[in-house]
């Protein structure tokens, strides 16, 4: 039997969720004595509190794609982003080319995804570093530390902030219990790819702790310059504290280093090395105040230091001239948040978060030592169970922001549960995303190798860009027959972007205006079918139309029109055999979209992805063992992120021990 | 069962006059304690007593029986109701002690404290158990969880005596057991996380090696996080976060305990040591939700008197 799989947490707060204990009278009986009316009478502390409780998937304001552990697993996939192939309406790439690995959702308006948020346990990894982009996030969690995956399709700035956008993917790590142990695993395989993992768990004095650390490398894409690789080392504690109070810390240190650039290109756009190293800190605190409201408050910092740089290397006066992309951001963020319920019917979440985010990249501000911006977020949720089969989601988010002023994002969303394991809902949201500091403030020049004779600017803003400005309506089926092995959902929507923000065409300098105004319609859904507790089936379609209205340009337009395939579908089938043996058959399609530097040409694009994966458990020396070969792209290579990488067949061995 | 009360009350009264001294106490309570649960099974079995024709002075109440007051009583009865593992021990300790009903104790309490004092003590004693029976609970399982075919279980020291037991009764049922031990010396979280495998439900059996204060909120959030649901043993349980278990009331109990003592002031002689009749299942309706489930604890409470064919 299989239970309706988790949703967020009901607003913001799946990663807020407060694991709290209250003593509530009597003393629960200790440990090691014989079972006694104690055991039976006494009090027990409230464990399961208010904020922990899950919406469940027919009370969420809005479709929501869950991607578990052992979805996960199955899929093969070395890359985050790989996993998201199967969540309707994403695009991805496994290129370092713009960005890091990146995925988005229903397109974008560059080659940096900004316009969604991406939450790891709770912690922001948008980074506001160039254009702002959730690229560098995808890097920052090793797949086999992730318990799940939500990914809240469609604008949720009323519950998240600005980032918000267009969409939430929210990645839940391995609760710290349930990894107690050691594990380890060892990937090789075609195209350079050489991956290794190691985790280790372990209790003392109460407290759970986790330490992983994994490197991930391999060649990439064919036609792409360098090669990739992320190590990552994080730290997880779980501690009890008095008054059933609880601490979460966690820390991280993450490097990436890649490739971009053109061989052929000694001017603009060399191919060079870049590096990315990201440290965090995190703490939760968490305690249930009685049986029916808790209090979380979060505390986070986080660093992010890009190093891009290359030498302009066309004879002149510039000749060897510093060109220096490379910046230094720091986040730090406060956010409290108390959830109650009022009564049976109506359950709260409020809460305000201070956010302060310093970039410092003095090539890319022309000298200016930094650029800060404080962000104060106001937001509340409720949701309002207003009869057995009509539930309202209303929630708003103000936030003010320190380079932008104020805005006032709502959300409304009407969940009718029209028969049991049916439910369909509309909605509407408002959305305002500010723009990146790049965005607004940007002032590129160059100086030549003595730091003198300045160019013109290539890039020039004045700081007067403003946020753009989204208004999405959705109308969404949910259905999970009581009695059917299956679940699902559709999602009709209307995204309506207006001051979209767009770098100009043409001119010099480049600069970012207020000019897009685009409009997202299509419709997507999934279906899981599971049709014996050995089988898993997951399928989705989406089909996006985006008519762009850009006064920036024609190339511009043509970009941001097909910046999400006009049909999408990815199917998985995944099944467990007798005596430890899984087949997993996964294959995706993409049609018509269009890629970087392709510019003036019209070209569209189209794909298809057939990945197979088979492997075998079995018991190694008292250990739990698994021997994987996956083949990734069994068909032709396609054209991955620009029209100059392939992404070939790989072939990709995986050994994984857990005792 | 209205008329068993109506010539009950008459037999008792006709006893209260003829065999009660003036101050004599013809029942004597033993409570091992004064919090609210002892309070209130006392409370409802002297109430009943009375109402039913003993004179309130013929019901006494006492806490232990370390006081002069507490010896009077364990002196004057001819039964005595101990509340309580401590009461249990503390009556059997004198010797001799009148007939004792022993309430507010689980059946493996119970069982420990005869086996501690021996054979020849142990006579003249019986006992309503606090805890339920495994067909009640497997019963309450399948109301309410009608695809649930595989039960989690965690045993520890104490409870594994019921594993034989309850293999069987799931295997009448065409259900499987899913078992993880502490017993071997495995951490609890091992031992939870083999229970959770593929299961469809945790069935929490009380033992204090599992279900503890230090261990009651891994477990609960291991399985929320599992999308298992928790049958526990207890209504503090289900309103930490298990998703429901069935009970007796000290409320409940204290009238079951009055029944039995009248039968013996009846009759002159102890029944058989028995499980609770009265029951009631609770449910969070939160955690309910939460999973997907829609659980009325009502309805599920009467279906499960239904079908052991109780009003």
């Amino acid at each position: 039997m299989t239970y309706p799989q988790f949703a967020v947490l009901f607003a913001c707060l799946c990663t807020h969720m407060a694991m709290a204990q209250v003593p509530v009278g009597a003393t629960t009986p200790p440990a090691g004595r014989a079972v006694s009316e104690s055991d039976y009478l006494a009090d027990v502390p409230t464990v399961i509190s208010v904020s922990r409780l899950a919406q469940p998937l027919a009370d969420t304001p809005g479709a929501v794609t869950i991607l578990d552990r052992e979805f996960i697993r199955m899929t093969g996939a070395r890359e985050l982003v790989d996993v998201l192939r199967f969540v309707p309406g994403f695009q991805t790439t496994t290129a370092y080319e713009a960005d890091a690995t990146t995925a988005t959702y229903h397109g974008r308006n560059d080659d940096f995804p900004n316009r969604i948020q991406v939450l790891i346990d709770g912690r922001s990894v948008y980074s506001s570093l160039l254009q702002g982009s959730v690229g560098v996030g995808w890097q920052l969690v090793a797949l086999d530390d992730i318990e799940r995956i939500e990914i809240l399709r469609g604008s949720n700035s009323a519950t998240y902030g600005a980032r918000a956008f267009l969409g939430v993917v929210n990645i839940v790590t391995r609760d710290v219990h349930d990894t107690q142990g050691a594990a380890a695993s060892i990937t090789r395989g075609e195209n350079g790819v050489a991956d290794a993992g190691l985790r280790l768990g372990w209790s003392h004095n109460g407290g759970a702790y986790r330490i992983s650390a994994d490197t991930a490398r391999s060649d990439g894409l064919e036609g792409a310059n360098g090669k990739n690789q992320t190590s990552r080392l994080q730290l997880s504690a779980h501690l009890a504290l008095e008054h059933a109070a609880e601490l979460e810390l966690r820390a991280g240190n993450v490097q990436v280093q890649a490739g971009r650039g053109d061989p052929a290109d000694f001017s603009g756009n060399s191919a060079r090395p870049w590096t990315l190293d990201s440290h965090f800190v995190q703490l939760d605190w968490r305690r249930a105040l009685d049986e029916s409201q808790d209090l979380a408050i979060n505390l986070s910092h986080t660093e992010n230091t890009l190093r891009d740089i290359f030498q302009y290397m066309v004879p002149g006066p510039y000749y060897m001239a510093p060109i220096d992309a490379g910046g230094r951001e720091v986040v730090d963020s406060v956010t409290a948040l108390h959830t109650v319920r009022l009564n049976p019917a109506l359950r709260v979440a409020w809460g305000a978060e201070f956010r302060q985010e310093d970039v410092m990249a003095p090539r890319l501000f022309d000298l200016t030592a930094h650029m800060a911006t404080d962000f104060f977020r106001v937001f509340g949720s409720a949701e309002w169970r207003l009869t057995d089969q009509l539930l309202l989601n209303a929630g708003a988010l103000a936030e003010q922001s320190s380079s932008d002023g104020g805005t006032l994002s709502p959300r409304l969303m009407l969940n009718w549960h029209a028969a049991p394991g049916h439910t369909l809902r509309a909605g509407a949201s408002t959305a305002f995303r500010p723009p990146s500091p790049y965005e607004k403030y940007a002032r590129v020049r160059y100086r030549d190798i003595n730091g003198q004779n300045p160019t013109p600017y290539f890039v020039l803003n004045e700081g007067t860009l403003q946020r753009e400005k989204l208004f999405s309506r959705e109308l969404g089926y949910y259905f999970a027959p009581e009695n059917g092995n299956f679940s699902g959902d559709i999602r009709l929507f209307q995204e309506q972007i207006t001051d979209g923000i767009s770098q100009s065409e043409g001119t010099s300098p480049d600069t970012y205006w207020n000019v897009a105004n685009d409009d997202i319609n299509g419709i997507e859904w999934q279906l899981k079918w599971t049709p014996s507790p050995a089988t898993r089936v997951q399928l989705t379609q989406t089909w996006t139309d985006i008519h762009a209205n850009s006064a920036a340009g024609s190339n511009t337009r043509f970009r941001m029109e097909h910046g999400a395939p006009r049909y999408a579908a990815s199917l998985a089938l995944m099944h467990h055999f007798d005596r430890g043996w899984n087949l997993s058959v996964m294959q995706q399609v993409s049609e018509d979209l269009a890629l970087m530097s392709t510019a003036g040409r019209g070209w569209l694009f189209s794909m298809k992805r057939t990945d197979l994966r088979l492997a075998k458990e079995f018991r190694l020396g008292g250990n739990q063992a698994e021997l994987a070969l996956t083949v990734q792209n069994m068909g032709d290579p396609y054209e991955d992120g620009d029209h100059k990488f392939l992404f070939n067949r790989r072939t990709l061995l995986t050994l994984k021990i857990e005792n | 069962m209205q008329a068993f009360l109506r010539s009950l009350r008459w037999c008792l009264a006709g006893l209260a006059c003829v065999l009660a001294p003036a101050w004599a106490s013809t029942v004597c309570v033993v409570s091992s304690s004064k919090v609210a649960a002892f309070q209130e099974a006392s409370d409802v079995l002297t109430q009943e007593l009375t109402r039913n024709g003993l004179a309130r002075q013929e019901v006494q109440v006492v806490l232990g029986l370390e006081s002069a007051e507490g010896g009077a009583c364990l002196q004057d009865a001819r039964i005595v109701v101990s509340l309580g593992t401590d009461a249990l021990r503390q009556v059997l300790a004198r010797s001799p002690h009148p007939a004792v009903i022993a309430g507010l104790i689980p059946r493996s309490g119970y069982d420990q404290v005869l086996t501690e004092v021996g054979k020849k003590t142990a006579a003249n004693v019986t006992a309503l158990y606090l805890d339920q029976p495994l067909s009640r609970q497997l019963d309450l399982l399948r109301l309410a969880l009608p695809k649930g075919r595989r039960v989690g279980v965690v045993w520890g020291p104490e409870s594994v005596s019921l594993q034989g037991a309850l293999s069987a009764a799931l295997q009448q049922r065409g259900m499987d057991l899913v078992e993880g031990s502490v017993n071997d010396g495995s951490p609890l979280i091992h031992a939870l996380h083999a229970a959770l495998q593929d299961s469809d439900v945790l069935l929490a059996m009380a033992d204090g090696a599992v279900y503890n204060s230090a261990t009651v909120s891994n477990i609960l959030l291991t399985s929320y996080r599992a999308r298992t649901p928790v049958v526990a043993f207890s209504p503090a349980y289900v309103k930490a976060g298990a998703l429901m278990a069935v009970h007796t009331t000290p409320g409940q109990a204290g009238l079951q305990l009055a029944g039995m003592a009248a039968h013996f002031l009846q009759a002159g002689a102890l029944g058989a040591s028995q499980y609770p009749g009265n029951f009631t299942v609770s449910t969070n309706d939160y955690v309910a939700r939460s999973l997907g489930l829609s659980l009325d604890a009502k309805t599920l409470t009467e279906r499960l008197y239904k079908l052991e064919k109780r009003p």
